[in-house]
């Protein structure tokens, strides 16, 4: 992927986050515990939540500082919250000094995620969380 | 390269390239050195229908962008649930021709 299409396409989905966490949390009860407005076609089609189910309310609950409940909902919301604080400002102060630290951090990343040793580790994790999920919601 | 080995070549894996990129790597493999044959041959091209099936599948756990070798995009599309489920829908438009994209610059290495 080229250099500018990363920064796009990466300003692209923190501000479609930040957008779909306003409405969020405008329009629908998540503070309550309900199921919400969901776009996953995976937990539509099938009736099982994916991995990732979760992660808009564990957002919500990180922004009201509930921490615990934030872990409760999804753990990956985590990773993600730190995604979109720190993903912004790295990319604009990439292109004030016109430098493409984060073009390299992503290829390094890439790099890591296609070793084993650490590819392994991760999909078990994430494996470990999506059976968790389906414990935790359709239960 | 040997002018037949190159048309035999082609024919066989075209689909594995845009078409208006067969040109360019007509020309490249012409001028490629005969020793790098074997390499070309045992090249691991991934076929763009089979990564479509993955995509309507697998494509909403990004399945489809790690077989393709985007390990980054793979990992956002799965944390973000397909990105809200819409770039996992988007993706099953372009996924072929970004797997075409890969292809083509698997080959492009064994060129320089």
């Amino acid at each position: 992927m080229k250099k500018d299409r990363l920064y796009f396409f990466t300003m692209l989905a923190t501000i479609a986050g930040y957008a779909w966490l306003a409405w969020n949390e405008k329009y629908s009860n998540m503070q309550e515990n309900t199921a919400g407005t969901s776009l996953c076609l995976f937990r539509h089609v099938t009736g099982i939540p994916c991995p990732s189910c979760g992660t808009t309310h564990a957002l919500l609950a990180l922004s009201h500082l509930h921490i615990a409940d934030a872990f409760y909902f999804n753990p990956i919301g985590f990773i993600l919250a730190f995604a979109m604080l720190i993903l912004p400002v790295w990319i604009i102060r990439d292109a004030i000094t016109k430098q493409d630290s984060f073009y390299v951090f992503y290829r390094r990343l890439e790099l890591l995620l296609s070793k084993r040793w650490v590819a392994i580790p991760f999909f078990v994790l994430i494996a470990c969380n999506w059976i968790w999920n389906i414990y935790k919601y359709t239960s | 390269m040997d002018a037949q080995k190159v048309e035999m070549y082609l024919m066989m894996n075209s689909k594995y390239f845009e078409s208006h990129q067969i040109p360019f790597i007509h020309d490249q493999l012409m001028k490629m050195d005969e020793s790098k044959y074997l390499m070309l041959q045992s090249l691991e091209l991934k076929d763009p229908t089979t990564i479509l099936i993955v995509s309507l599948f697998g494509g909403h756990f990004g399945i489809d962008r790690f077989i393709i070798g985007d390990t980054g995009l793979g990992v956002a599309k799965l944390l973000t649930c397909g990105g809200l489920g819409i770039w996992s829908i988007v993706d099953w438009f372009l996924i072929m021709g970004r797997t075409r994209e890969t292809n083509l610059a698997k080959l492009t290495q064994l060129f320089y």
